[in-house]
C-alpha cells in the first residue's frame, strides 16, 4: 500500500452520493438492510463532535490563557510560553490519545484530555504574545495612575490583548473540532464515525463525514470571530480602523 | 516593516519589485519562517493519522493491534514522531540563520 495509491479514489464516491448521505438515510454497506445516514444521525453526531469540542477548548483555555496572561503580564518565561507552543504542536494526536486511553481508559474524558492538549499551544502563545505587545507606555501610564499589578493586566493589557488571545482561541478551536474525528477510537462517536467506517458507510458516507466536519469548524471559526468582534474594545477598534 | 526603511530604499532609487526583492521579502523571513515551523511541526505530527488512509507511516504502530494494551510501542512512536518534527523545526531556523546574517551581528 503506498502512500499514492492510497490518495487516488478507491472506491466509488461523489459530492452528489454524500450529501445524499447528509440528507436522507442510506442502505448500509453491512447485509441486513440496515439504514446509515440521514439528517438525523449527522447531526446527533455532529452535536457530540460540538460537546466534546467546547469542553475540550474550554480546558485548554483554563490551562493555556491564566499561564499566557501571567507570563506575558510578567514579561519573562518567553522561552517557556514559546517552547511549550512549539513542543505541544509536535505531540502526535493519535499517540496522544492511544497512551491516555490506555491509562485512564475510553471515554469521553480520554478524548477532551488529549484534545485540550492540541488546543493549549496556540492559546498560550497568543496569549502571551498578545499581553507582551501591549504598548510599555500605556502599561506605565497605568501604573503612575495606580494601579496594581493585576488591575494594569485586568484592565488595560487583556482588554488590549483581545484580538491576539481570540486569534489563538480561534486557531485551537479549529484544530479540535476537526481532530474529534478521531473519537470513534476511545469509543465516543463524533461525525468521525462516517470518516472511520468506510466498511459501515461507504466511500459516500466518509466524504459526508468529512463535509460536516469542514462545516463545524467554520461554523466555530465564524462564531468566535463574531465574539472577537463584540469583545474588542471600542478604543481598540477605531484604533484598528485608521491604522 | 518601518515605512523609514521603505523609504530608505526607494530613495535609494530601487524599483517598487527591488524594494519587495531585496528589502521587504528579506525583512519579513523571521516571520514567513515562523509561519512554516508551526505549519511544519503540526504536520508533522498529524501525518501519523495517514494510518487511516493506509497511508502507513509511524500511526501504523500506534494503532497495531497489539499494542492496545503494550505502551511501549506508542511511546517510542509517539518520541519518534516529536523529535522529527523537532528536527524539522530545527533546519528550518537553521535555515533563516543562514537567510538573516544581518540579524546576528551584535550591534555594540
Amino acid at each position: 500500500m503506498s502512500l499514492l495509491a492510497s490518495l487516488l479514489p478507491s472506491a466509488a464516491y461523489s459530492f452528489g452520493g454524500a450529501f445524499e448521505f447528509i440528507f436522507s438515510e442510506q442502505t448500509s454497506n453491512v447485509t441486513g438492510g440496515h439504514k446509515v445516514g440521514g439528517i438525523d444521525q449527522v447531526l446527533e453526531l455532529a452535536a457530540t463532535q460540538i460537546e466534546v469540542s467546547i469542553l475540550a477548548l474550554l480546558l485548554a483555555m483554563l490551562i493555556a490563557l491564566p499561564v499566557g496572561l501571567y507570563f506575558g503580564h510578567r514579561g519573562s518565561g518567553e522561552l517557556v510560553a514559546v517552547g511549550i507552543g512549539n513542543a505541544g504542536r509536535a505531540i502526535p494526536e493519535l499517540a496522544a490519545i492511544a497512551l491516555v486511553a490506555l491509562v485512564i481508559g475510553v471515554g469521553t474524558g480520554t478524548l477532551v484530555l488529549v484534545l485540550a492538549v492540541l488546543g493549549i499551544p496556540p492559546i498560550l502563545t497568543n496569549a502571551f504574545v498578545g499581553v507582551r505587545q501591549v504598548d510599555r507606555a500605556s502599561v506605565d501610564a497605568a501604573r503612575g495612575a495606580g494601579m496594581t499589578g493585576f488591575e494594569v493586566l485586568r484592565k488595560v493589557e487583556l482588554p488590549l490583548a483581545v484580538p491576539s488571545i481570540m486569534q489563538g482561541i480561534r486557531g485551537g478551536s479549529v484544530n479540535i473540532v476537526a481532530t474529534a474525528s478521531i473519537a470513534p477510537l476511545v469509543g465516543v462517536a463524533t461525525l468521525g464515525e462516517f470518516i472511520l467506517g468506510e466498511n459501515v458507510y461507504g466511500a459516500n458516507g466518509v466524504l459526508a463525514g468529512a463535509i460536516c466536519v469542514a462545516i463545524l469548524a467554520l461554523i466555530f471559526e465564524f462564531g468566535l470571530a463574531a465574539l472577537q468582534k463584540r469583545l474588542t474594545s471600542k478604543g481598540l477598534k477605531l484604533q484598528q480602523a485608521s491604522a | 516593516m518601518p515605512a523609514s526603511t521603505k523609504d530608505a530604499a526607494s530613495g535609494m532609487g530601487l524599483t517598487r519589485r527591488q524594494v519587495l526583492w531585496k528589502v521587504e521579502v528579506p525583512m519579513a523571513v523571521p516571520e514567513i519562517i515562523a509561519g512554516l515551523r508551526v505549519a511544519t511541526v503540526s504536520t508533522v505530527a498529524i501525518a501519523t493519522l495517514a494510518v487511516f488512509a493506509h497511508g502507513g507511516g509511524l500511526g501504523t504502530q500506534i494503532l497495531g493491534e497489539a499494542n492496545l494494551k503494550f505502551p511501549t510501542t506508542i511511546v517510542i512512536s509517539g518520541a519518534i514522531v516529536i523529535a522529527m518534527a523537532l528536527c524539522f523545526d530545527a533546519i528550518l531556523l537553521l535555515i533563516q540563520r543562514l537567510l538573516t546574517p544581518w540579524r546576528r551581528v551584535r550591534v555594540v
